[in-house]
Parts: C-alpha cells; sequence; structure tokens
C-alpha cells in the first residue's frame, strides 16, 4: 500500500514540476529571453525538475506513513 | 440537512492549514493582480503601436454584449461537441472560482458569517465545477490528441494547460481528501453531500493514523495544490499564452465594431497618411487586438468557402501568421520592457507578399462566414480589405482580371466588359417612369449593374419590374443616370472609386428626390443602406423580398397560379449574414400555391457563399473546386428542382454552375418565382 502510495505520488508531482517548468520555460521566453539561451535554460530547468522529484521521492519514502 | 457533522473536527484543520493558506494567497494576490497588470500593459502596448480607430461610444451596450457572449457561450454553442465542451470548462471554472472565492472570504470574516450554509453550499459548487473542468478537459483532450481535427493546430502551450489544469484540479479533490480524512476518528455522512468527489477520494487514506493524516495534509496542501495554483495563476496572468483569452475575447467584443454588418470603414484621402495596410503597423488597434484575441480555434476555417474549396486561404493561418509577425515586428518593445519608438521601427519582413500571399488576399469572397463563425468576433474580412486597399492604392500590380474590372468601372461605369445591352434597354414596352428631378416617384428601383446588363439577370428584373406593377407600386428607375453603386470596386479595395461612384449616385439620387429606394441586388442595397451613409447618402433602402413580403401581407399581391415543385432557398451572403434578412424570402416561398421548401444543411447564418462575392464574380477561379458548384452539389442533395436566389451575383454563379455541371436543377430568383404565380 505504501510504495503503490509513493509510486502514485511521485508519478503526480513529477508531472506536476513538469508544468511548473514548461510555464517557466514559455514564460522567459515570451518575455523576451534571447533564444540563444534555449538549451542553456533547459538544462538548468532539468537540474532543478531532477532535484525536485528527487526531493520528493526522498521526502515520500521518509515520510509517508505506514498503514 | 444538518451541518454540524460536516463542521466537526474541522476547526483544528482550518486553522492550522486552511487560513494560514489563505492568509498567504491574500498577500499575495497583491502581487498576482500587480502581474496582470503588467501583462495587460504588455498588450497594451502593444495594440497602441496600430493607428487609432474610431472613438469608443454605446459603453454599456458594449459591455451588455460582451456580458451576454461570454457567459451565454452564444457562439460558441453553436457546435455541439466543442460547444459543450468549452461550455463545461467555462462555467466549471466559474463555479470552482466562485466557491473558491466564497470560502476564502467567508474564513476572513469568521466562519459563521456569511453563515456556514454558504460555505457548505461553495464547497458543493467548487466540487461540481471541477467535475464539470474535469469533463470538459476530457473531452478536450480527446478532440486534440485523439481526433484531431484538421482546423486544431497543436503548441506546447496548450499541452501545459491541459495538463497542468488537470492535475490542479486532481490535486484540489486529493488535499481535500486528506482534509475530509484527518477531519475526525468518524467521517460524518453528510460530507458525502457537500463533497461528494472529495469524499470518495477520503475514502483512500482512512488506514492513515491520525498524526501522519495531518502531516500530510498539511504537505499536500501547500506543495502539490496551493503552490502550483497560485503559479498557474501567475502564469495565465503574465504570459502571452492561450489563457489569456479568458480576459482578452471578452476585451475583443466589447471592443467590435458596433458598424452595420459588412459595411467596410471609410478612408478620408484629404487626412489619411496610409492607404489601407501595407505594414502590419498600419492596421488600426483594434485590428492588432483582434490577432491577438484569436483563439486559433479554427471555426473560420471550417467555415470559409474558400478553404473548403482547396484555395490557398485559410482565415486561421491568415491571422496567425499575421500575429506572429506581429510579435516579430514588436519584440524589442517585449524584450527590453523600454518605450522604443516602434513606427520607425521596420517590419523585418514585408506584409502582403512575405506574410500574407497574393493569392490568400484575392482568395477571399468576403461572405462573412468566417467573423459569423468566430466565437470571440475577429474581423476578418476588413483586414483583407485593408491590405487590398494598400495594393489597389499605392498602384501594385493586380490580377489581371480585378484591373480589367475596374478598368471597367472607369471607363464605363460598370464592370461588365463587352455587354450588348444598356442600363434602360430592358424597359422597353413596359411603360416604366425614368426618374429625373423633374419626373418623380414614391419607390426608386435601383436595378444595378447585373440586372441591367447581364442577359439572364435581365428576366429577373422585368420579373419584379411585373411584380410592382401588379402590386400598384408608384416606382421608376434611374436608367443611364444609375453608374454601378460602387461595391465590386470596394470590396477589391479601390476605395478612391467606389467613392467617386457614390457621390455621383448620391448627388443623382438627391436630384431626382428619391426617399424610398427598392433594389434586387443585395450588393447593391448593402452599399445603399450601410455604406452611403458614410458619405451623407440617407435613403430607406428595401431589399425586393422584404416588400414583395409585405405586399403579399398587405394583400397586395395574390399568388393564385400553382407551381409544381420543390425549391431550395440559397441565402445569400450579403443580404442574410450581413442585414439578417433570411425570414422574408422563405414566407414568399411558401404563399406561393404549390411550391414546396425544402432547406438546405447549411442555410440561414450559416449558408455557404456562391462564390461571387468580393469581386469574385468578374475573376477566374482557377485553384481548388469551384465555390458554386460547390453549392449547388448541396442544393442537389435536397432533391430540390429550382435553387431560389435573391441575388445577381448568386444566379449568375448558379446558372455558369448549372451549365458546368449539367444539372437538371434550375435557379430562379424569388420575384421569378412570384410573377410566375399571380
Amino acid at each position: 500500500m505504501k510504495n503503490m502510495s509513493v509510486i502514485i505520488e511521485v508519478f503526480f508531482l513529477t508531472a506536476l514540476v513538469a508544468c511548473l517548468l514548461g510555464g517557466m520555460w514559455l514564460i522567459l521566453f515570451d518575455l523576451g529571453l534571447n533564444s540563444k539561451y534555449r538549451s542553456a535554460v533547459m538544462m538548468a530547468l532539468a537540474v532543478v525538475g531532477c532535484a525536485a522529484v528527487a526531493f520528493f521521492i526522498a521526502h515520500l519514502i521518509s515520510f509517508y506513513p505506514t498503514a | 440537512m444538518s451541518s454540524d457533522g460536516f463542521w466537526a473536527g474541522q476547526n483544528v484543520n482550518i486553522a492550522e492549514v486552511f487560513l494560514p493558506v489563505v492568509t498567504a494567497f491574500l498577500i499575495l494576490l497583491p502581487v498576482l493582480l500587480a502581474l496582470f497588470a503588467l501583462g495587460l500593459l504588455r498588450r497594451y502596448r502593444l495594440w497602441r503601436l496600430g493607428r487609432p480607430g474610431p472613438p469608443l461610444d454605446q459603453a454599456w451596450l458594449r459591455l451588455k454584449f460582451a456580458l451576454m457572449t461570454a457567459l451565454g457561450q452564444r457562439r460558441v454553442l453553436r457546435e455541439f461537441y466543442p460547444g459543450l465542451m468549452h461550455f463545461l470548462i467555462f462555467w466549471g471554472s466559474l463555479l470552482l472560482i466562485l466557491g473558491k472565492i466564497t470560502r476564502a472570504f467567508s474564513l476572513a470574516v469568521e466562519l459563521s458569517s456569511p453563515p456556514r450554509s454558504i460555505f457548505l453550499h461553495a464547497s458543493f459548487i467548487s466540487e461540481i465545477g471541477g467535475a464539470m473542468v474535469i469533463l470538459g478537459t476530457g473531452m478536450a483532450v480527446y478532440r486534440r490528441y485523439i481526433a484531431r481535427p484538421s482546423r486544431l493546430d497543436t503548441k506546447p502551450d496548450d499541452t501545459l494547460i491541459l495538463l497542468w489544469g488537470f492535475l490542479l484540479l486532481l490535486s484540489g479533490y486529493w488535499v481535500k481528501g486528506y482534509r475530509i480524512a484527518a477531519s475526525d476518528a468518524v467521517i460524518p455522512p453528510d460530507w458525502m453531500a457537500w463533497a461528494p468527489i472529495s469524499f470518495l477520494f477520503s475514502q483512500l487514506l482512512l488506514t492513515f493514523p491520525e498524526e501522519a493524516k495531518t502531516e500530510l495534509l498539511l504537505w499536500h496542501r501547500t506543495m502539490i495544490h496551493a503552490l502550483p495554483a497560485f503559479l498557474f495563476l501567475a502564469y495565465f496572468t503574465l504570459s502571452r499564452s492561450r489563457l489569456q483569452h479568458i480576459w482578452l475575447s471578452a476585451l475583443n467584443v466589447f471592443f467590435r465594431s458596433l458598424r452595420a454588418k459588412g459595411a467596410l470603414p471609410l478612408i478620408h484621402f484629404e487626412t489619411a497618411q496610409t492607404y489601407g495596410a501595407g505594414s502590419i503597423g498600419d492596421f488600426q488597434q483594434k485590428q492588432l487586438m483582434d490577432l491577438d484575441a484569436c483563439t486559433r480555434c479554427g471555426r473560420c476555417q471550417d467555415n470559409c468557402p474558400a478553404h473548403l474549396s482547396g484555395k490557398t486561404l485559410s482565415p486561421k493561418k491568415m491571422i496567425q501568421n499575421l500575429k506572429a509577425h506581429m510579435m516579430e515586428w514588436s519584440a524589442p518593445l517585449f524584450g527590453g520592457w523600454r518605450s522604443l519608438p516602434m513606427p520607425s521601427n521596420p517590419a523585418p519582413r514585408t506584409l502582403l507578399g512575405e506574410i500574407v500571399s497574393r493569392e490568400e488576399l484575392w482568395d477571399c469572397t468576403t461572405c462573412g462566414a468566417c467573423e459569423e463563425s468566430c466565437p470571440v468576433f475577429v474581423e476578418q474580412v476588413d483586414k483583407n480589405i485593408e491590405m487590398r486597399r494598400n495594393q489597389v492604392l499605392t498602384g501594385q500590380k493586380l490580377l489581371d482580371s480585378v484591373q480589367n474590372t475596374l478598368r471597367n468601372m472607369e471607363i464605363r461605369g460598370n464592370p461588365w466588359r463587352g455587354t450588348e445591352f444598356t442600363r434602360d434597354g430592358w424597359t422597353k414596352g413596359l411603360q416604366i417612369k425614368s426618374l429625373s428631378p423633374g419626373c418623380q416617384a414614391e419607390w426608386l428601383y435601383w436595378v444595378g449593374c447585373t440586372g441591367a446588363l447581364v442577359e439572364r439577370n435581365i428576366q429577373v428584373t422585368i420579373a419584379l419590374a411585373r411584380v410592382m406593377k401588379a402590386a400598384g407600386i408608384d416606382f421608376g428607375v434611374l436608367g443611364a443616370a444609375e453608374v454601378c453603386c460602387g461595391d465590386p470596386a470596394r470590396r477589391v479595395g479601390h476605395e478612391l472609386q467606389f467613392q467617386l461612384m457614390a457621390r455621383q449616385n448620391i448627388e443623382t439620387l438627391k436630384s431626382c428626390g428619391v426617399k424610398k429606394i427598392i433594389t434586387h441586388c443585395p450588393h447593391c442595397f448593402e452599399s445603399l443602406k450601410n455604406e452611403y451613409s458614410q458619405l451623407d447618402g440617407r435613403f430607406e433602402v428595401f431589399h425586393h423580398t422584404e416588400m414583395i413580403g409585405r405586399w403579399l401581407e398587405e394583400k397586395k399581391l395574390t399568388p393564385s397560379k400553382a407551381i409544381d415543385a420543390a425549391v431550395t432557398y440559397h441565402d445569400s451572403c450579403y443580404l442574410g449574414r450581413y442585414n439578417e434578412i433570411y425570414d422574408p424570402p422563405r414566407k414568399i416561398l411558401k404563399n406561393i400555391p404549390g411550391l414546396k421548401t425544402v432547406e438546405m444543411s447549411l442555410a440561414r447564418e450559416g449558408s455557404f457563399c456562391c462564390g461571387g462575392g468580393g469581386g469574385h464574380a468578374w475573376m477566374e477561379e482557377n485553384v481548388g473546386r469551384r465555390i458554386s458548384q460547390m453549392r449547388l452539389e448541396q442544393a442537389t442533395l435536397t432533391h430540390a428542382q429550382v435553387i431560389g436566389v435573391a441575388c445577381p451575383f448568386c444566379l449568375q454563379m448558379f446558372e455558369d454552375a448549372i451549365r458546368g455541371m449539367e444539372s437538371p436543377l434550375r435557379a430562379k430568383d424569388v420575384a421569378e418565382l412570384v410573377a410566375e404565380a399571380i
């Protein structure tokens, strides 16, 4: 039960983080950021996203209660 | 139902979780509003780069119409699936937000004021609203990613919004489920009534111990719902994403043109700095707003006869290309946040040729189907004409057929080359008054070029004259004093030629003391009724179907001879969509004994053009299928023997199509059918 819950929540949180970072990506260039920074921004956001997901996994494994 | 159970055990959660989150939201609300103002400012600065339009008038009427359009989803609901989908998302979101706001502010003024029942109902409304949005989102996902109609194009922003919105709704139910689960050792049964969907979520979580529930509740409330929701709102307010159509659409409807439908704006040649639109900055401010307001729904494309017949033009693509060009042109403004002297900033690409091709520009028949179907009232035809005006008035190379038509109008005062007929040749033997300053009549019968100079249409003219005589109407014609109303010149962009002809006609009409005009040409009707007033030519103008209908009601006409046939009536774009005259011709047909009427699938507002408007009656149609033949096929499906028309261009186009397709159908004007029956 706990494993299943953690997997579902991680999946959910990953999708949400992807949305947040995707929104940030779109808005940065919409605000006029030069397109030459595309790959650099993509890299930075990917790192942030991976870190966030790693944190969620660690947090959920540590604190998610056992039924 | 008692609300006590609902409140049992809620105080702790509300105090420790809900209240801090709501407080944080309220503190950050000014930030959101500031971002919204910033987003609006970005747009405003962009629109201001265009030419000023006419001053705003009738603000209350505009507000009323914008609200009715938005809240009633009037145009959106014309299509069932996308209409229902949008309705669910729109009204679901509204209910959701209403519930959220009610709960947020009810907390700020203590739980019991407003009364708890409002809080409970707000909870229920939010639940239902959320479910509606999820259902609508599901329909949108199916349509966009599985059904994939050709009119939709998908950009990253579209996917992001659907996914983000869906996750927010799901997390909302999830978090509330935690709240219910953590409310007490025993969940009161009335939760099911006030929060039915979240209650189901809570059932999955009942096995957790108390501390864990509270800890999870706090964690989820802030991390997976509140924070992404806040950032979603920030994204909505600041970015130029599709989401901004929520307010842009209403704004665009508010600022829509209140001119008579189809009437083109006048160029004041004495003061105009530019003629038409030769670059993106030549468009009016409202026209730039139009580009921003387009939501890429593609309804215009699905209703455009040029697009459906395989021509180059797609109204949606044209607007989107213009929008991309506008963004490209205004990029310095958006990048640096500084006020740059934009008018001096040359556009990186030329408007005519690189952004809008010559074929696209001249494919438009000005039928108005795109505008009629647009849920946000984007005005497409005006922009096309502005670009045509620039081509024509700045002496650029035109299509040969357009050039020839304009030359005919300049030399002969009509667009028909090589006709052997004269303006008043058809009157011989009919004893019809020729109006002059010394000879006046109650009515002027405005015959129009096609009615006087094209053989097939002369029969209609004679038929209408006979009908008027039978009804005992005192009327006369201008004969050789009548010149073209100017519609073809105006629709192909030669505004100067239109104004010259219009002024000449107005002078003639005034000198002959004309007050009331009847015409059987919807194009003349549109010009005389809705456009001549721009040049101080104000007359009472009626289409022949309006007047014949009235004479039938007044028993001035009594059709007695039966016509044993079935007729399907084709709505002329300029009569129907532009002037909303749909019922009179139908009533006339129903009054003719023996005549059966059947409707085509595309009728009234949704009628399909004959292909003759916008100067196309004189243009070659070399690409794709002939629009008139497509319409004739639609008429054939009704098994009628006659296609009824009320426009000389439609008649002309269908006669050509009938010959080309060797169709057994006959095309007849409503006046001809009435003349046969009396």
